[in-house]
């Protein structure tokens, strides 16, 4: 009874489906698709309204914006706001600084735009004052925003200080009519009303919403106010090869596997990373101890970790626990990193990166030859 | 450095988060070690009691520090804006570690004193009377800012400093209490709290789909934690990396 | 001829005045020192302390042992019988025949210090210590001249030549300790053995550092004069052998730190100069000529670089090989005394850690209530205030290690199969503060120390036991001087004592493959405990080969003194040095007894032999046993 058993392969080619499934198709060589790992963000069916009539009260979320786009923060206390509205009340949204994108999936309903609102310019005293004409004319029952570093975080805590209203900040939960935040540095959670402003932490909210916002535009608020006491003296911005680990956003990481020092950096560089390492890449003296990331190094936050020739040991892992998405590049499918990881290449490290600069490269030449059509 | 600079600097008892003991607040330590290079002479204020974490201050370089006394659950805002007029520089973490740490008080003391304020400082330099403040803002950028003298500034806590904790000048400087509460008791607050066993719930859409297209939602694998790429080429390969980033937003090309 | 008797006669109580003068000018530069007890009655100390103690350092080298007795016996017993024949002007031929024979005797003596200079090793000092074999070759052919000679000889141009090598001689051996020659060992090497600052070393291994007094003017040691006058004195008794350098797992590693330059350093300072005339090894990485210094000028940064002193392990190689007796590590930590009290000057993750004690009582920021979730499933007893038991487990930081919960877990296998009665101190355990100690921090050492005392008042125990030599070594002889008395026992200690009482009944291991055993320095050198570990090794049979630097000569892991935390770079890391070390007996098993070295010789990458510690070892053995 000797026979052959054709066994199962647990890592058998599969693609994920819009709902995040796999599919095993059998006989399919598998592959990567990476337009299916994106959230479905506009279904093709058309989602039916919130709003229901002409609305008889309004929620205001006010935020800044970046290069004519909203942040996922942003769109967070939008669907918060259309999240707990009822269905006579209307979302405004009030951006600072140009816009680009469609709010209604985010559930905007009245949408005032001030491109007037240099994006990184600080003039706390213009934007209350505009923030203010808004609370008057429209007197919201909430205003929500999100308590960021790029100037809601301030402007909300202006604008209640202003307004000598109750401010709730950091806010983790959300309930209708009840906010929760930490106090004691989160070991104790708080819990109350929820008050004219709430400033709110990143993820608090789930932004895929069964309905859809109006989507009308709104007259942005025309007060102007004398320049005051602030003075804006320009931006600098740090080099992102210079820029420390735990603030960086994206970062290009080395480890043992990458014998290549100079191709790392201009992977890093291309992407506008920062460059960390392994502890033996350090070590080895690779590199200085201060890009050093892990248990013994630095714990980083980065939203995007590109872990090059890094088998992933736990002290190392322990590092990169809060980053969001995790690429490695290694040459063995079995290291703890592929664990980790949200892809993984198996691979040549050096290959991959010459690859990928080569690719760069392409992408950007296709990019300038598109605009300059 | 102009020496007749009159700065402040409000500190408040932190919590390490491990331990929850009681410690100097990182931020304001920041604040202290920003405005002692600034000047030789700083007041270092602190609203509250007269704990004894507060040494650890001494410690980091302030000669004494004063307490002004609250009764408990008091807000500290008025006996401080009494305090601090006249001040030309009032300087302060831009979160506490411990109580609500809703960073709103260096606002609320600016519009107590008719001040200007400004967040997330980094470092600051006092040119005549104005100072000029690079503020921090995410992914790399810096702004600067100018204000005019007196301000309030609150210090961001990856401002690049490197305060020094010395034994002997913890053993040198003293604490010192101002004699009777300063202000009434305030009305009771609004907010309950309790300890943060549970995760807080994130706030969603109700569930509209029927059971089965639950029940598939329940039992399928979660998609992170491991697209695997093992075949093709190298530049096969790179792209399945740049499509992976374009898909999520993460690069802008 | 009775001229030339006479002239040799004037040399001689010239020279005694020289080398009297010299003496009191040099013991003006150690009086500037901070205060310590004197009394002259402790020079009786110093032939016993000079024939055993230094003695037995110096016959580890053979060769430099009979070449050193024959120069110095030759030359004190021909100055002695000069003192009496010339000085007291007798000019007996007899005693003249003495001379000669002690002169012959120095004069072979110099023959070698010639021989070992010609090719001189890295870790000796040239310049003034090359003159060395001529002067002293010169005044004993002096001596045999003048004593063999015919009288008919000994006139006109021979009298001359015999009076200037007599002259040069006499020049090196008393007018050395004046001008900072090689010969000022002699004299301040004498007097060091009598006043030695750490005086109990000579009755028993003493290691401990003395506590500071935190109410002190100045905390630590910031100039030269900050430190004690017999500890100036210690650093004028150096002879630039270089022991210490050939011994330093910094050195070795390329960190900027040579023992023997670093008190050539302190001389420097005590007599004011600058270090361009230093012949030696240079601080790997640093070039000469950069520092100086002077008795009442800060040592950091004019003197020594703030890299030097943090590169140091405190693993007290230096001191155990040091002929002279120089207490190196006592000196490091008074500086850095200064410079983390008073200063709150600490590279690297020293001052996070040392925050982290303050307000975790962990080294790592840790839940103290953490400590023993290593043992959550053991059902192992806590103990609680007021209770008693015969042995207390006291784990130490290795506790939050994953990887030394391993060793934690077999030492209690070990310990439920003799039927110990143990219990563990739980969430009541606080960092015994010893790491920050090393570190200069004597406050928060302090304020641990009478923490952990305050406990272990509170409950009642025979003995405490511990895996980690760093807990066991501040329990054990620093906790003394707080008022924290205990019977402290390290685990290799305690399980070679159960396995001798019949206590502990361990069959052969399985372990077939060679298996070398690294010495943690806080157990071996600190506490002398080499042999238990080896007799446990033994004891299960396994293939035991020794590395060359072994037992109280064994070579650092560079886990000691806060160095992985100050994390100085070098040209290469010391536990590559120290896996080198192993590979080279071809060991494939490396048994380590510390939580430190384990961290410290794992973290080395590559292939490299297994790092398991003797209690692992032993619990498996434990299996394989009917």
């Amino acid at each position: 009874m000797n026979q052959e058993r054709k066994r199962l392969d647990p890592r058998r080619p599969f693609v994920l489906n819009p709902a995040g499934l796999r599919r095993i198709t059998l006989g399919a060589t598998g592959g990567f698709d990476a337009s299916l790992l994106t959230a479905p963000a506009h279904a093709p069916a058309v989602k039916p309204p919130r709003l229901q009539g002409d609305p008889a009260g309004y929620l205001l979320v006010a935020a800044h914006s970046l290069r004519g786009v909203l942040d996922a923060h942003a769109h967070q206390a939008i669907a918060a706001a259309a999240l707990l509205a009822s269905p006579q009340q209307a979302v405004i949204v009030l951006v600072f600084g140009g816009l680009d994108e469609d709010l209604r999936a985010h559930g905007a309903d009245l949408v005032a735009v001030l491109p007037a609102a240099g994006e990184q310019d600080f003039a706390p005293e213009q934007e209350l004052a505009w923030l203010c004409e808004f609370v008057t004319r429209y007197a919201p029952a909430h205003v929500f925003m999100p308590d960021n570093e790029i100037g809601d975080g301030d402007l909300g805590r202006r604008l209640a200080v202003h307004l000598e209203a109750e401010i709730a900040t950091h806010v983790v939960e959300l309930k209708p009519g009840a906010v929760a935040m930490y106090w004691q540095g989160g070991a104790q959670l708080a819990r109350g009303a929820m008050p004219p402003v709430v400033l709110l932490a990143p993820d608090v909210v789930e932004t895929s919403l069964p309905f859809r916002g109006a989507g009308e535009t709104l007259a942005p608020p025309a007060i102007q106010v004398p320049p005051g006491r602030y003075q804006n003296r320009g931006l600098r911005e740090i080099a992102a090869s210079a820029l420390a680990l735990e603030e960086a956003d994206f970062i290009v990481a080395a480890g043992n596997g990458v014998a290549d020092i100079p191709t790392l950096e201009a992977v890093a560089a291309a992407f506008g990373a920062a460059v960390g390492a392994s502890r033996v890449a350090v070590d080895e003296g690779k590199f200085p101890r201060d890009k050093q990331i892990g248990a013994t190094g630095k714990t980083v936050s980065a939203s995007t970790y590109l872990a090059v020739g890094i088998s992933g040991a736990v002290q190392h892992l322990q590092g990169i626990k809060a980053c969001r998405h995790v690429i490695a590049i290694n040459s063995d499918a079995s290291a703890p990193i592929t664990k980790r990881a949200d892809l993984s290449i198996v691979g040549d490290a050096q290959e991959v990166m010459t690859a990928l600069l080569a690719e760069l490269a392409r992408r950007n030449w296709a990019d300038t030859a598109r605009e300059s059509v | 450095m102009s020496p007749q600079l009159k700065i402040a600097a409000l500190v408040s008892v932190g919590r390490n988060p491990a331990s929850g003991a009681p410690r100097a607040a990182r931020n304001d330590v920041l604040a202290l070690d920003a405005a002692l290079a600034l000047a030789p002479q700083v007041s270092v204020l602190h609203a509250g009691d007269a704990a004894p974490a507060l040494h650890d201050y001494l410690a980091y370089g302030a000669a004494s520090v004063e307490v002004l006394p609250l009764p408990p659950e008091a807000d500290a805002l008025a006996p401080l804006a009494a305090r601090v007029a006249g001040y030309d520089l009032i300087l302060c973490g831009q979160r506490a570690e411990a109580g609500q740490g809703s960073g709103t008080l260096p606002y609320r003391l600016a519009k107590a004193l008719n001040l200007p304020v400004v967040s997330a400082a980094l470092e600051l330099t006092v040119l005549g009377d104005a100072v000029e403040i690079v503020q921090f803002l995410p992914k790399g950028q810096r702004r600067v800012v100018r204000v005019s003298l007196p301000a309030v500034i609150a210090l961001h806590p990856l401002a690049p400093r490197a305060p020094r904790y010395v034994y002997a000048s913890l053993r040198a400087g003293c604490v010192r209490s101002a004699p009777a509460p300063l202000a009434p008791p305030s009305p009771p607050s609004p907010w309950r709290s309790e300890p943060a066993v549970k995760k807080p719930q994130k706030l969603k859409a109700p569930e509209t789909r029927q059971g089965h297209a639950r029940m598939l939602g329940a039992i399928a694998t979660e998609s992170k934690g491991g697209a695997l790429v093992r075949e093709g080429a190298a530049a096969e390969k790179a792209r399945a990396i740049l499509d992976y980033l374009r898909a999520n937003r993460l690069i802008g090309f | 001829m009775h001229s030339l008797e006479h002239l040799v006669t004037l040399l001689f109580w010239l020279a005694v005045a020289a080398l009297a003068f010299g003496t009191m000018r040099r013991a003006r530069l150690w009086r500037a020192g901070a205060a310590a007890p004197f009394s002259w009655a402790q020079l009786l100390t110093v032939p016993r302390r000079y024939l055993v103690d230094v003695h037995h350092v110096v016959a580890r080298d053979p060769y430099i042992a009979r070449t050193h007795m024959l120069v110095a016996g030759g030359a004190v017993a021909a100055v002695a019988l000069m003192a009496l024949n010339y000085g007291l002007m007798l000019y007996s031929p007899l005693l003249n025949g003495a001379i000669v024979l002690a002169a012959a005797v120095m004069l072979g003596g110099s023959y070698l210090v010639w021989q070992r200079r010609r090719a001189p090793l890295a870790r000796l000092s040239a310049g003034p210590w090359n003159r060395l074999p001529y002067t002293l070759a010169a005044f004993a052919l002096g001596l045999l001249a003048l004593g063999l000679l015919p009288a008919a000889l000994l006139s006109g141009f021979f009298a001359a030549v015999i009076m200037l090598a007599l002259l040069a001689g006499t020049a090196e051996l008393v007018l050395g300790i004046g001008t900072g020659g090689p010969m000022k060992h002699a004299v301040a090497g004498v007097l060091h053995l009598a006043f030695h600052p750490r005086a109990e070393r000579f009755a028993a291994r003493s290691t401990a550092l003395r506590p500071l007094d935190l109410a002190a003017p100045v905390l630590g040691v910031e100039k030269p004069t900050d430190f004690r006058w017999n500890q100036l004195l210690g650093f004028d008794a150096c002879v630039q052998c270089g022991k210490c350098e050939a011994a330093c797992p910094a050195f070795a590693a390329g960190q900027p730190l040579n023992p023997k330059k670093f008190i050539q350093d302190m001389v420097l300072g005590l007599a004011s100069g600058s270090d361009a005339q230093f012949t030696g090894s240079p601080y790997p990485g640093i070039t000469l000529g950069g520092h100086a210094g002077a008795p009442e000028q800060p040592i950091l940064p004019a003197l020594l670089a703030p890299e030097t002193l943090w590169s140091c392990t405190t693993c007290r190689a230096c001191v155990e090989e040091c002929p002279m007796q120089i207490e190196h590590v006592d000196a490091i930590i008074d500086l850095r005394r200064f410079q983390t009290l008073e200063r709150g000057a600490l590279p690297g993750k020293a001052p996070e850690m040392l925050g982290n004690l303050r307000e975790t009582a962990t080294q790592g920021g840790y839940d103290n209530a953490a400590r023993y979730h290593w043992a959550v499933d053991l059902n192992l007893r806590q103990i609680k205030p007021g209770e008693s038991v015969d042995v207390l487990l006291v784990a130490g930081e290795g506790a939050f290690d994953m990887r030394y919960q391993r060793s934690l877990r077999a030492l209690v296998k070990l310990l439920q199969a003799a039927g110990v009665d143990f219990a563990i101190l739980g969430a009541l355990e606080t960092d015994t503060g010893d790491t920050a100690r090393r570190l200069g921090d004597e406050a928060t050492f302090q304020a641990q120390a009478t923490r952990l005392i305050a406990t272990l008042s509170s409950v009642k125990f025979g003995r405490i036991l511990t895996a980690d030599p760093h807990v066991f070594h501040s329990l054990r002889n620093e906790y003394p001087a707080l008022g924290g008395r205990y019977t402290v026992l390290h685990h290799t200690v305690f399980l070679a004592g159960l396995v001798s009482a019949g206590q502990l009944k361990l069959g052969a291991t399985g372990e077939t493959r060679p298996i070398t055993y690294h010495d943690p320095c806080y157990l071996g050198r600190y506490n002398g405990e080499t042999e238990a570990p080896r007799a446990l090794l033994r004891q299960i049979g396994v293939n035991l080969t020794e590395m060359e630097r072994s037992g109280l000569r064994g070579r650092c892991c560079g886990g000691g003194g806060g160095a992985p935390l100050t994390d100085i770079p070098g040209a290469q890391r010391i536990p590559d040095i120290r896996i080198a070390d192993a590979r080279a007996t071809g060991a494939s098993l490396v048994a380590v007894a510390c939580p430190g070295c384990t961290a410290m010789l794992e973290g080395v990458v590559g292939p490299r032999p297994e790092v398991i510690d003797v209690a692992e070892l032993l619990a498996a053995a434990l299996e394989v046993q009917p």
